[in-house]
């Protein structure tokens, strides 16, 4: 059998990049969930895709510690009891995920600087992801607040995808 | 002026000089070198005459048993005042009578100590007067002409009594300095003209006539019980006399004797040894102790004047009269005072070898025990005289102890008298509360464990520490007469007392009847609050009032009921108590060369056993509660609204001094009442070893207590510490149940070995200290586990937590605070008038179902947590999750709903029943008390988190805690498995 490449240290980030992504997507979809029974559907897609999004994340990090000749253990995602009442709530709560993520992938990435610059280089990606991924839920959120003032919420469900 | 003190090493006395002659040259350090007893020197004051344990049998014991006469024993301050008292009378330096006029009839009150020595002395010249009388007035002989005159002469006496002793309140200070003692030493009989004079003074100078007529009936009882006491004396005596003439009778020798010349040589040897008595007496430069009464009759006197009248007896006068008669005409010109009862009693004792053996072996006993330390048996007996186990005389006592309850009452109601109708009721109010309260079968329990569990079985580790501490701080326990020393008869008088069925039938029914023992009737000053005579005072003339009076009395007994229950929970242990105590002060005082017969030290030591006793049933002073009762009386001395305020604070916290005294109680029973104790005793030690310490008996009997106390203490608080998983300790915010993992022990659980202890149990002390270490314990964990803080900050937090917890079991402490709480909280508002609302109904009507909640309603309350959530305890999350601030509408708003979450849910549970241990639906009444606690905390924990998330949010998790959870996780499922496979 083919040896790891990858550092007990380094498997462990990639394996929690694992977690992170499934746990993210989970959240989506509990997020979406939620949006479709209070009547937001435009947000409810919204949050579909993201969650298949992050899918598609979580098979990048498979498919390069299948490259890296190891394997992705698939961990136990946590169950989601996070509440929204409106769209604002599933946003702030998407921002603040956005934003652990982003520090998560940050420490991960310092570390395999040191540690595995094929790891780095691979994480580079991420690190834009995510920094668009914040920088998005926080215009997201920006214009919420507009909408809700402006009693707009409905068209700015309309348009969630569009933003 | 040289210094006129003395001083004493040992026994060897030196002057100023001398003595530091001898410090300079080391003699001191030499002392101390040689392990001499340093307690021994007395530096700057008298020395107290070591008359040692010789003294086991009295001055005037001995002298009636023909013991050789000993030093004059230490008596003390007391007596010290009394001779200082009767000098500057007899030098006619003070006149008594011009003291008392003054401060009776003048605005100048004051006395210095040298008048009020003279009050002091003045009194018991009156009292020795008045008995005198009354041992008069037991003489069957009397004519009517006879008997007249004495009643004048005692009621005259009497009026003069009340006069001094009005004067002697009057003038306040040295009353209390040297006068206080008088009453209960030289007043054996109980002569209560003080309260009598108080009683007066209450009602304004002038005693209402129905008042007079009860005073009147009381006092009169006194004086028929004391008569009848001095004629049964007299009776019993008199036999005695009469069968010491047949038994001398039948000496008589045919052979011719002549008899004018021995008496004549039996007056001539008299004489001399009163001369050589008197000449003794200056030498020693003392007055002669026999006060008003003249000189005492040595026991050489008392044996040469029995001779002579056997001598009379052999001449052939059998007549007990007559032979008194003569020996009296024979005596009386040069012993003047003498009188005929004393040639009888000198007759009795005539070669009476038996009792002189009795006394003499005793004494024997008594020197061993001084040398070796060892109590025999019979060293500490008092010797009894023969009229002491007549039946009658014991009747008599009893009767004169009955009087004085009676006139202790007519001051209770003297004392209400200038109450309002008003007030009154309020008393009846105020005492139906504290009835309804007292009620509760549960506080019985509670009583009934704190006495057994509390009073037995910690009395045996606490006695066994005491024996060590004796021999470590000896010069303190030589010092303490109850706790100094472990006796093993005191013990068995203990065990013999508590275990005593009789006594307990006895007292059982006397408590129920009269609200009082004999014993508290005797010595305590507890005054039994008669609420109808109150109402009604004095006879009662017409039918009707007679009859409203009887059914007040009744209620006022069936409202008593509670109190007197718990008295009678506490009598064996009390009684037990003080007897031990007793025997333990006994044996102290004899040690101490204290005369055991002397009524001021039997008084004593009864005081100090019946204090410790009381102590035993938390029934002592302690600061807070005397400040609490001080401020009631204030309140019920101010008028209407005074006494209404009075009522209201009586309804709030109706019993105090239990409680605060159990708390106290678990404070020194813990390493903080050791350190303490320690701490007490090093410095009472050094004092000791230095000879400067002024430390009073009361105060080494309590640092001996302390020490016994906090050393079972502290192995009870390691216990708690360490076995914290059997104990669920107090509630405690710092520590709340929901906090706990579930199958763990709840606040006020308790387990040993897999049985749950009740919640009244619990009370006892030493399993209180148990569940406070618990709570100290649980919190500290509570602290590092959950909170990950320091261990200094957790150490803080439990110790702050377990005394908070303990507090919260004052009512004088916790019901103010819950008072102050509810103007603010509204729900504590709802508790208070919940509180309140069951005051009024009985408890023991609640707990039988009579009144109060339904069943399922209690069940809710006893389980519903909503009461004990804080403020500080709360988190609350804004929608991202993060932690925002609680407000006051939003913990109230919180605690109300849990309460309606909690009630709905275990009402759902009473009506339904839950899923047992076994997976299957049972109903209520079917599920085991684990089952139902399960469920409990299941349901509870399921309210919380329901209302949690609805009104205080959540804490969102972010993406590194799930991670680490999850890791966690993992790393517990892997040592499980390993675990497993190498258990396996």
């Amino acid at each position: 059998m083919l040896k790891s490449l990858l550092s007990k240290d380094m498997k462990e980030g990639l394996n929690d990049a694992v977690q992170v992504e499934l746990q993210q997507s989970s959240l989506w979809k509990s997020l979406a969930n939620q949006m479709q029974r209070l009547g937001y559907f435009g947000s409810q897609k919204y949050f579909l895709a993201e969650s298949a999004e992050e899918l598609t994340h979580y098979q990048m990090h498979v498919e390069f510690m299948n490259d890296m000749g190891d394997c992705a253990d698939l961990p136990k995602i946590d169950a989601v009891n996070d509440k929204v009442k409106t769209i604002g709530d599933a946003l702030e709560i998407g921002y603040e995920i956005e934003l652990d993520v982003y520090n998560q992938y940050k420490e991960f990435y310092e570390k395999a600087e040191d540690e595995d610059v094929v790891v780095a280089q691979y994480l580079l990606q991420f690190l834009e992801i995510q920094r668009k991924a914040v920088g998005h839920y926080g215009d997201l959120l920006a214009k919420y607040k507009v909408a809700e003032e402006t009693k707009e919420i409905l068209e700015f469900d309309q348009h969630i995808n569009d933003l | 002026m040289a210094n006129p003190c003395k001083y004493y090493i040992g026994k060897k006395e030196y002057t100023e000089d001398e003595f530091k002659k001898y410090l300079a040259e080391g003699g001191l350090d030499k002392f101390i070198e040689e392990g001499f007893d340093i307690s021994k020197i007395n530096i700057g004051k008298e020395v107290a005459p070591v008359s040692g344990i010789k003294n086991v049998i009295s001055e005037q014991t001995r002298t009636k048993l023909g013991l050789p006469s000993l030093t004059i024993p230490r008596l003390g301050e007391k007596t010290t005042n009394l001779l200082e008292g009767k000098r500057l009378v007899d030098s006619g330096e003070i006149s008594p009578e011009q003291v008392v006029d003054r401060i009776l009839n003048t605005s100048d009150k004051g006395t210095n100590k040298q008048e009020a020595q003279v009050m002091q002395y003045y009194t018991r010249q009156l009292n020795t007067a008045r008995t005198e009388v009354i041992d008069g007035l037991a003489n069957q002989d009397l004519t009517a002409t006879e008997r007249l005159d004495l009643l004048g002469k005692l009621g005259q006496y009497g009026d003069r009594l009340d006069e001094v002793t009005e004067a002697n309140i009057l003038s306040g200070g040295d009353w209390g300095e040297v006068g206080n003692i008088r009453q209960e030493v030289y007043d054996e009989g109980y002569n209560p003209v003080k309260d009598k004079a108080s009683i007066r003074e209450i009602y304004g100078g002038k005693i209402p006539d129905e008042i007079k007529v009860e005073i009147n009936k009381a006092f009169k009882e006194r004086d028929e019980a004391l008569i009848e006491l001095a004629r049964r004396e007299e009776i019993i005596r008199q036999q005695e006399a009469q069968l010491k003439i047949q038994e001398v009778a039948k000496q008589k020798v045919g052979e011719k004797v002549d008899h004018k010349k021995i008496r004549t040589d039996l007056l001539a040897e008299l004489k001399e040894a009163k001369d050589e008595h008197l000449k003794d007496l200056k030498d020693k430069g003392i007055q002669q102790m026999g006060g008003v009464n003249g000189i005492v009759l040595t026991p050489k006197m008392i044996k040469i004047i029995g001779k002579i009248g056997a001598d009379y007896v052999k001449e052939g006068y059998e007549n007990l009269e007559d032979v008194i008669n003569k020996v009296y005409n024979d005596v009386k010109g040069f012993i003047p005072n003498i009188d005929k009862k004393d040639i009888r009693d000198s007759l009795i004792l005539h070669e009476s070898s038996r009792i002189e053996e009795t006394a003499s072996k005793l004494e024997k006993q008594a020197e061993k025990y001084e040398k070796e330390g060892i109590p025999t048996k019979k060293s500490s007996t008092r010797l009894k005289e023969k009229f002491e186990a007549d039946n009658e005389w014991v009747r008599s006592r009893k009767k004169l102890s009955n009087a004085q309850s009676k006139i202790q009452k007519i001051k209770s109601v003297a004392y209400n008298s200038k109450k309002s109708n008003y007030e009154k009721g309020l008393l009846w109010v105020t005492k139906a509360f504290r009835a309804g309260v007292l009620s509760s079968y549960g506080v019985v329990v509670k009583l009934a464990s704190a006495i057994f569990t509390g009073g037995i079985i910690k009395r045996i580790p606490e006695q066994a520490i005491g024996s060590v501490y004796s021999k470590i701080y000896k010069g303190i326990a030589e010092k303490a007469p109850i706790e100094g020393f472990v006796y093993g008869k005191s013990e068995v008088k203990f065990a013999e007392e508590f275990f005593n069925p009789k006594k307990l039938a006895k007292n059982t029914y006397q408590i129920l009847k009269e609200g009082q023992s004999d014993l508290s009737k005797r010595v305590g000053d507890m005054v039994h609050e008669d609420l109808a005579d109150i109402t009604m005072p004095g006879e009662q003339r017409t039918k009707l009032n007679k009859a409203l009076k009887a059914g007040l009395k009744v209620t006022d007994m069936i409202l008593s009921l509670p109190g007197n229950s718990h008295m009678m929970i506490k009598d064996p242990l009390k009684r037990a108590t003080y007897y031990a105590s007793y025997e333990n002060a006994m044996v102290w005082a004899e040690k101490n060369g204290l005369d055991i017969n002397d009524p001021l030290v039997i008084n004593t030591m009864e005081n100090a056993a019946y204090k410790r006793a009381n102590y035993e049933i938390f029934l002592e002073d302690n600061a807070l509660n005397k400040k609490f009762k001080a401020f009631k009386r204030e309140l019920d001395e101010s008028g209407k609204a005074g006494a209404t305020l009075k009522a209201f604070v009586d309804f709030v916290i109706p019993v105090s001094t239990v409680p605060t005294n159990i708390v106290r109680r678990v404070f020194s029973t813990s390493p903080f009442g050791l350190a303490k104790g320690i701490y007490e005793a090093e410095v009472a030690k050094k004092a000791i070893k230095k000879s400067i310490d002024n430390l009073e008996t009361e105060q080494a009997d309590a640092i001996m207590r302390q020490l016994k106390q906090g050393t079972l203490g502290t192995a009870l608080w390691m216990l708690g510490w360490f076995g914290y998983a059997s104990f669920g300790g107090l509630y405690s915010k710092f520590d709340p149940n929901k906090k706990r993992e579930e199958g763990d022990l709840l606040s006020d659980e308790m387990e040993v070995n897999g049985v749950k202890i009740p919640k009244p149990v619990q009370h006892a002390v030493p399993l209180e200290v148990l569940q406070m270490a618990a709570t100290a314990r649980r919190i500290y964990e509570n602290y590092v586990d959950n909170k990950g803080v320091s261990n200094i900050t957790s150490l803080t937090a439990a110790a702050a937590g377990s005394i908070g917890a303990m507090m919260e079991q004052i009512p004088v402490i916790s019901t103010p605070i819950l008072l102050a709480e509810s103007i603010q909280d509204p729900s504590k508002f709802e508790k208070l008038k919940e509180d309140f609302a069951t005051r009024v109904e009985p408890r023991i009507f609640q707990q039988l179902g009579i009144v109060g909640d339904s069943e399922v309603e209690k069940f809710i309350k006893k389980n519903s947590s909503a009461d004990n959530i804080y403020k500080n305890q709360l988190k609350a999350f804004d929608k991202r999750g993060k932690p925002k601030e609680v407000s006051n509408e939003l913990f109230f708003n919180y605690r109300e709903e849990i309460a309606k979450e909690e009630s709905k849910r275990l009402k759902y549970m009473y009506d339904n029943g839950a899923v047992a241990s076994n997976g299957q639906l049972k109903p209520f009444s079917e599920l085991t008390a684990d089952e139902k606690a399960a469920e409990v905390t299941r349901l509870k924990r399921k309210s919380t988190e329901k209302v949690q998330e609805e009104l205080l949010g959540k804490k969102r998790k972010t993406i590194p805690e799930i991670i680490l959870n999850s890791k966690l996780q993992k790393s517990r499922n892997l040592f499980e498995k390993k675990y497993l496979k190498e258990a396996k």
